[in-house]
């Protein structure tokens, strides 16, 4: 799964935040916008945490680091 | 802070916002203009308040520009606010509280103009009188002429448009100039949500405007992206490292440990040599002048202050230690590496940033949890930052290992110096973990957070940052202590009588045998009770109310090296008995460790939590555990005989 190019394909709006709120969810794809990542944008994976469940995603010349429920969020193919 | 509300009388002050992204660079501008020292640092989320400063007078001289007022604001990511730190921003442009401004400084990271340029079109969209300046250009190229202004100034359909060298202050002038003659019509702010789609749609025209690379000159664009390329490399290639599944832990924990424990290793020939002197002082004086003003300057006033000046090396390695974490990038890093183990416990990634400037004070740190979204493991942070160990507790611990090692085993006594903030850290994640518990709240914490390049930390600066902060440090305790002082050494000198069989008690004296009862339990007696009631003020006098207060009674020791740790050793119970053992020093220890003393910290977690509800559980809470174990435990090693 590391290093290889992923195309966002959208958000998944009904994915389980832990907020259990479509508020909540809307506030998340927000914000992952305002990071820059919208659908049709291409990123790599550089690094997968699995103690902390965390993953470190690369788009442009971005670094996002992304618990396990703000990554589930990401349709990509 | 309300400074930029009542200055309304001067009509012909203009003021602008500095408003961005986090880390783009906005208090480094800020910076420069104002010639303020305001920390800058390599991580997201550094400013959670707004700050105010003036056009500094080399610059106003430069330009001959001048009466412009700056206000910094913490970081947003967009106009609809999630934290608190954003709201902060959002009601400045917003205009809430009739504050007035004639324009906003929208700061660019140049960098990532992917996902900044989405802001600065909605800020300019809204109405408000923009200026745009983009920074961190000197990351992509070597010279500020690589930027095609001309292209950025199309997109943004603005010609106000700067560029900006934080490293060099290249640029700062024009800025100034182009400042001073900014009109400013002053319309209202609105900000109109865009929908979803609207959104896409924007970052879509910008990343296509990043992909042509017109706002790079052609010519240079190959240089400018090897560039750029080869620090993200490097910034990859470290993260192998630190980021990894397994190693990315230990690197950590050895980073930690390193640190904590040289506080103790790098201070302790710095420490001696500065105790040398303070007792040469205090000699000198008592010695020099005659009578009781000489008792009071050798072993009231020199004894209080030397109690705290001997520890400012230790404070000024913590300073330095943090400064380094912080401008490497390093702690995004952390962030995600403990985000997991974190959220087990009610926290999250983002609450380790607080918590890690709760080693230096509670109060900034207790802000600094602003920008964590969940309202719940924002609290759960608040109630377990007092108990990192701060600067002020360092004093404590210093002495105390000083005694149980006996200044000679510098290597095992900066391993106890770590375990004591390990132990700061295992206390905190105790508290967090039965906190979220009783803390009801669905909201799970949030992550989701930029790593920044890694950058060479600029030891220059991180040298000056850690030496105001320590003389801020002196200058916070030092009335403080002068007061104490003062007053303790009144107290444990008077009443004074030339006939013993009339004498009576000192006053501080009476006071001790009265609260005496109380602190028997951890095996000290009154004189060091009073000190540590004393430390409620603030922790960092306990250590010169001790010296007062054990100086009084005793004289002073000219053999020993260190005067204070040689009254410790002498001092006793009525019956002869040692009061600083094993056992009761570990117990001060673990009192200090646990007890939240300081009155600011109270204020400030009172204001940061909402109310007096979870400020007085932390208080009274904290200090019946500290107090209950640091008992227990003393009683047990008692029982062993330490």
């Amino acid at each position: 799964m590391k290093n290889s190019t992923y195309t966002l394909k959208g958000f998944k709006s009904d994915f389980v935040s832990g907020e259990s709120s479509p508020e909540a969810d809307a506030l998340l794809i927000q914000r992952l916008m305002d990071f820059g990542l919208f659908p049709g944008i291409e990123f790599q994976i550089v690094k997968t945490i699995p103690l902390s469940k965390v993953t470190v995603i690369q788009f442009y010349q971005t670094l996002l680091a992304l618990n396990e429920q703000e990554f589930q969020c990401l349709k990509f193919s | 802070m309300s400074e930029i509300l009542l200055n309304t009388d001067a009509p012909k002050m203009k003021k602008f916002l500095l408003v961005g992204s986090p880390n783009s660079g906005k208090t480094t501008l800020y910076n420069w203009l104002t010639g303020s020292k305001t920390k800058t640092v390599n991580y997201p989320g550094a400013t959670v308040e707004y700050s105010t400063g003036y056009l500094n007078s080399s610059l106003a001289k430069l330009t001959g520009v001048s009466d412009i007022q700056f206000i910094d604001t913490p970081g947003i990511y967009s106009l609809e606010a999630q934290s608190s730190d954003e709201k902060v921003t959002l009601n400045l442009l917003n205009r809430a509280n009739n504050v007035q401004y004639d324009g906003a400084i929208v700061v660019l990271d140049a960098t990532q103009l992917n996902r900044q340029l989405l802001l600065a079109k909605e800020i300019a969209e809204s109405g408000a009188n923009t200026i745009f300046v983009l920074t961190m250009n000197d990351l992509i190229c070597k010279e500020n002429k690589n930027i095609n202004l001309d292209q950025v100034k199309a997109f943004l359909k603005s010609d106000q448009v700067y560029i900006f060298d934080g490293l060099l202050g290249q640029g700062i002038d024009s800025l100034v100039k182009a400042l001073g003659v900014f009109k400013s019509d002053s319309p209202v702010f609105k900000y109109n949500q865009i929908n979803e789609n609207a959104k896409i749609e924007e970052l879509k025209l910008i990343a296509d405007f990043i992909k042509t690379k017109a706002y790079v000159h052609n010519q240079t664009e190959k240089d400018c992206d090897k560039q750029r390329q080869s620090q993200l490399d490097l910034t990859l290639k470290i993260d192998q490292f630190l980021l990894h599944p397994v190693f990315g832990y230990v690197f950590f924990f050895a980073f930690m440990t390193m640190f904590f424990a040289s506080i103790y290793w790098m201070s302790a020939p710095i420490m001696d040599l500065v105790n040398a002197s303070l007792e040469f002082l205090v000699t000198k004086s008592k010695d020099n002048i005659p009578g009781l003003f000489g008792e009071f300057v050798g072993d009231g006033l020199l004894a209080a202050i030397g109690g705290v000046v001997v520890f400012i090396p230790q404070i000024f390695i913590l300073f330095i230690g943090i400064g380094l974490f912080e401008n490497t990038g390093y702690l995004s890093r952390v962030s995600a590496l403990i985000d997991g183990p974190l959220r087990k416990i009610g926290l999250g990634g983002r609450s380790f940033l607080p918590m890690l400037s709760g080693f230096a004070c509670a109060v900034p740190a207790l802000m600094a949890t602003r920008n964590i979204t969940s309202t719940k493991e924002r609290l759960i942070a608040q109630m377990v930052i007092p108990f990192m160990s701060c600067s002020a507790r360092l004093p404590v611990y210093g002495l105390m290992i000083g005694f149980l090692f006996k200044g000679e085993n510098h290597l095992m006594a900066g391993l106890v110096m770590s375990v004591l903030y390990f132990a700061s850290l295992l206390m905190g994640s105790l508290a967090s973990a039965v906190l979220a518990k009783i803390i009801q709240s669905k909201q799970s914490s949030r992550l989701l957070m930029d790593l920044p390049f890694y950058r060479r930390p600029r030891l220059k600066t991180i040298l000056i940052q850690s030496v105001e902060k320590s003389i801020s440090f002196v200058k916070r305790a030092g009335p403080i202590i002068m007061v104490l002082a003062i007053t303790l050494w009144f107290a444990t000198t008077f009443p004074k009588s030339d006939n013993p069989e009339t004498a009576q008690p000192s006053y501080a004296m009476q006071v001790a045998q009265a609260i005496e009862p109380v602190f028997k339990p951890m095996g000290l007696d009154g004189r060091v009770g009073f000190a540590l009631l004393a430390s409620f003020a603030a922790r960092e006098v306990f250590v010169s109310s001790l010296a007062v207060s054990l100086s009084a009674d005793m004289g002073g020791d000219d053999e020993n090296q260190d005067p204070l740790l040689g009254k410790m050793r002498e001092a006793q119970f009525s019956d002869g008995t040692p009061i600083f053992t094993v056992a009761t020093v570990v117990g001060i220890l673990i009192f200090f460790l646990i007890a939240t003393q300081c009155l600011s910290t109270v204020g400030v977690l009172k204001k940061e939590s909402g109310g007096w509800k979870w400020t007085l559980v932390q208080l009274f809470g904290s200090n019946i555990i500290a107090y209950t174990l640091a008992v227990s435990v003393v009683q047990l090693l008692k029982h062993f005989n330490f």
